[in-house]
């Protein structure tokens, strides 16, 4: 009896990995195909051009900020250099109680103003107002502390243009990252949102605002968190941007049209995860309404940001995006395995449901499970490599396709040191790396009525500089 | 025991499809590597031959057959094509060697041809041909004919490379067949690249305008403003009496009626005052604040009178435009006074406000004038 329990939860967890084998081949040869194309399609000229600047989207870049005097002047002076036409910047303090405020006014000769905020959404007011800037215009808004969406939520009603970007304080983006984003829009006009491709900022050299090279990482968790990235952004979103089923859109950095963020009433402000509760809000206004839209996701559009050094800095983010992704999907599960929101309710919230919320749980129990039954002489020993086989091998594989393929993309960024490092890394990444996520993330589980409403700052360093 | 081997066939199935798709990227980017090289070695030699040719006709005199005949031969091999179309879109990048190119591409027409044939639809390499006839600027029949096909896609890159190619290649005649197909159909290319291919038109711009006047009421009202917009981009007056009569007329669509208050706002045609000045009694704000904006290009008493009521609309924009106008017509204190006469608190803020805006008072005169207050 209990021999044969044990043996239908092996064979439960046997196939639970080879339907999450499934779908990463999916992805994966999906990504391979699409990302070749795309270069294709560069090399041979298929894309839109506009010549003249003055037909350019004009774009609003919104940045909240919350005691980040370390990193904010960086992350502003590198969208000052980029290569795009027409944009502002509006950098929203949102009640820092380090010199934030003060480090901007100085760098960017700022002069405090009068101006009017429209009551588009919900936010707090504004304390004072600062603007500047000569070709590109800085606009500086002090006001109480109310957390991230309800800054990002005032920059919505303080920016003039009709796309914005959220941008996090601590970013930077790559000199041709707006001028990337904004064609999704250009080419469809049913787009009402856009992500953009995050990449790990803590090993890049910065000259002048730009990133001039990429060094070697050496901290373990940091390789880990590289090679976890370029598999999020270079496979499965890639593979779900095809059938309009990214859930999640990076508060990092991704491009919105105004209009359709005030239809949805904006950020939500009691959530921590207001990045992913937004798009699914949009997604579900849009399908409820029977609207035609698209959310996508520009792989080329290249954004840098920190993730965390520190163990205790990591386990407060995934902790944190864990227990945000619980709130969007509880508090929209009227979509889960619904069918008037297509390929959103009966694929993407059930692969966010099983293989982002609650893999946690089947990793560390599974892992757990398998071994205590083979030394308990449960299962056998093929079944026992079997499972590891899967389990690390298969992931290896796609972890290395998935470092490939960044280096076949973005040609400039990795040299054959950094790459091999990675590869090699990957192969150890499954046994360790994913179980220590997996603990954290699991604490969410049990934390989430404690600690939905608090958001955990983490520790920022200042990007290494050379001097041009 | 049986699914733990399928489990394994399928894995190793799946490892090995994954490793080939890697591996085949990976020599295709090699090939390329190794093709780009060739190409950099003959297009010192190649370019310099082009050039040459080029130059003989910029000075009205005739290529050699046989100078012609050995670049024919060579455009037989991938890589010379390369660097031959390479250095005619190098070229196109200076707007004053388009005539030069276009007459020195007539004697490729058996090139032309070749790159036609047997493309498919959408393709990747038949949207860069497409693109290519654009650069290569040659106004013959088939390559029109070519061009207005490729239009009829449902592949928007191959549709903005063929709408963007009959621009550059600019026959006025196959340009507006083009938009009345796009009006038909209603074939969607951005508002903001279209505006771009139009300004960037490479025939004559006199005759295209024209030809855009006749036949403006048959186009879409999308397509209808992004003409008027590239007008107002490329400071055109001479349609400004058009556009005029266009706006007197009953039945004007909001966005048309918008699109040339805006183009009026740039476009000073001073018989378009009094259509102007009717217009902010409009009951929509945002033909209101244009107006407000655009009013001043046309200092009059009668403009003052009726800004000086608008400045009391109920819309914050409104307001403020007519303020900015007011301001810009350099009034002094007579407007002041006008203003504060009124005794109506929201144009009196609405006016130190834009007096603010354009530094002609302090931020502590204008905190003082208003009290603190913010009456938005």
């Amino acid at each position: 009896m209990v021999e044969n329990i044990i043996d239908y939860i092996n064979q439960f967890f046997m196939y639970y990995i080879f339907v999450y084998a499934v779908i990463f081949f999916i992805s994966t040869i999906y990504a391979i195909n699409n990302l070749y194309q795309s270069m294709e399609r560069k090399k041979y000229r298929n894309n839109l051009r506009v010549k003249n600047d003055a037909n350019y989207v004009p774009i609003s870049i919104l940045v909240p900020a919350y005691n980040e005097e370390k990193t904010v002047v960086e992350c502003i002076s590198s969208i000052l250099s980029l290569n795009y036409p027409e944009y502002e910047i509006v950098i929203i303090n949102d009640g820092s109680s380090d010199n934030t405020e003060e480090v901007l006014i100085e760098e960017f000769n700022l002069h405090k103003v009068m101006r009017p905020i429209r009551r588009l959404v919900n936010s707090k007011n504004d304390r004072s107002i600062y603007e500047g800037g000569d070709r590109i215009k800085i606009t500086l808004i002090n006001k109480e502390n109310g957390g991230k969406a309800d800054a990002l939520n005032l920059g919505i009603n303080a920016s003039r243009y009709p796309f914005f970007v959220s941008l996090d304080a601590d970013s930077i983006l790559q000199k041709d990252s707006l001028s990337n984003i904004v064609i999704p829009f250009m080419e469809d006009d049913r787009t009402i949102a856009v992500g953009g491709n995050i990449k790990v900022s803590n090993q890049i050299v910065l000259q002048n605002g730009e990133v001039a090279k990429v060094l070697t990482p050496k901290k373990w968790l940091i390789i880990m968190q590289m090679i976890e990235y370029y598999r999020v952004f270079l496979t499965t979103r890639v593979w779900f941007n095809q059938f309009n089923g990214n859930l999640i859109i990076s508060g990092a950095f991704g491009l919105f049209k105004k209009d359709a963020v005030i239809n949805v009433g904006g950020y939500d402000t009691q959530h921590i995860g207001e990045d992913m509760s937004l798009v699914v809000k949009m997604h579900s206004f849009y399908r409820k309404n029977k609207l035609s839209y698209r959310i996508q996701y520009a792989p080329n559009a290249i954004c840098w940001s920190q993730v965390p050094e520190r163990i205790s800095d990591f386990k407060k983010q995934r902790r944190r995006w864990h227990i945000g992704l619980m709130q969007s999907l509880f508090e929209h599960k009227y979509i889960f395995l619904n069918t008037t929101y297509g390929l959103i309710g009966t694929f993407s919230f059930l692969y966010y449901l099983i293989y982002e919320m609650l893999s946690c749980v089947l990793d560390i129990v599974g892992v757990t499970f398998i071994i205590l039954a083979y030394y308990t002489g449960f299962i056998n020993i093929q079944f026992f490599v079997t499972f590891f086989v899967v389990y690390i091998g298969y992931s290896f594989v796609i972890s290395a396709a998935a470092i490939i393929l960044e280096s076949y993309v973005f040609k400039d960024i990795l040299n054959w040191r950094v790459i091999l490092k990675l590869i090699f890394y990957s192969l150890i990444e499954s046994l360790g790396y994913r179980q220590i996520s997996s603990l954290y993330r699991l604490s969410a589980l049990f934390q989430y009525r404690k600690r939905k409403h608090e958001w955990e700052k983490i520790n920022r360093q200042r990007h290494h500089k050379v001097e041009s | 025991m049986k699914s733990i081997i399928f489990i394994y066939l399928i894995l190793i199935y799946f490892v090995y499809i994954i490793s080939c798709s890697l591996i085949y990227m990976i020599l295709q980017d090699l090939r390329e590597k190794r093709f780009n090289k060739k190409v950099g070695k003959l297009t010192e030699t190649f370019s310099e031959e082009i050039y040459n040719q080029l130059l003989t006709i910029s000075h009205n005199k005739r290529v050699s057959f046989y100078a012609i005949n050995s670049v024919r031969q060579k455009l037989k091999f991938k890589a010379y094509q390369r660097v031959f179309n390479n250095t005619i879109i190098l070229l196109n990048e200076e707007p004053q060697n388009h005539a030069l190119v276009a007459d020195y591409m007539t004697l490729f027409d058996d090139y032309i041809k070749k790159l036609i044939k047997g493309r498919n639809e959408g393709s990747i390499k038949n949207v860069y041909t497409v693109f290519l006839l654009g650069q290569f600027k040659v106004d013959q029949d088939y390559i029109n004919k070519y061009l207005m096909e490729s239009l009829k896609t449902t592949s928007l890159h191959l549709r903005f490379n063929a709408l963007n190619s009959i621009g550059q290649i600019g026959n006025v005649d196959c340009f507006i067949e083009a938009l009345r197909y796009l009006t038909e159909t209603q074939g969607y290319i951005n508002e903001k690249v279209f505006i771009d291919i139009l300004d960037h038109f490479g025939g004559n711009l006199e005759v295209l305008n024209i030809e855009l006047l006749k036949c403006l009421d048959d186009l879409s009202i999308d397509i209808q403003c992004i003409i008027i917009e590239h007008w107002q981009n490329k400071k055109n007056n001479t349609v400004a009496e058009e556009l005029f009569n266009k706006l007197q007329g009953s039945d004007v669509d909001k966005e048309i009626e918008t699109s040339i208050i805006k183009y009026f706002n740039q476009i000073n045609y001073p018989p378009a005052k009094e259509a102007l000045i009717q217009r902010l009694d409009s009951p929509y704000w945002e033909c209101r604040a244009l107006v407000a904006k655009a009013l001043s290009n046309y200092y009059s008493y009668d403009t003052i009178d009726k800004l000086l009521i608008s400045i009391m609309d109920s819309n914050w924009y409104v307001r403020l435009n007519s303020a900015m106008t007011l301001l810009d017509f350099d009034l002094g204190n007579m407007l002041i006074y006008d203003v504060l006469h009124k005794k109506d608190k929201y144009s009196r803020d609405i006016l130190f406000y834009a007096m603010f805006v354009k530094n002609k008072i302090t931020y502590d005169e204008y905190m003082e004038k208003t009290n603190g207050r913010r009456r938005w």
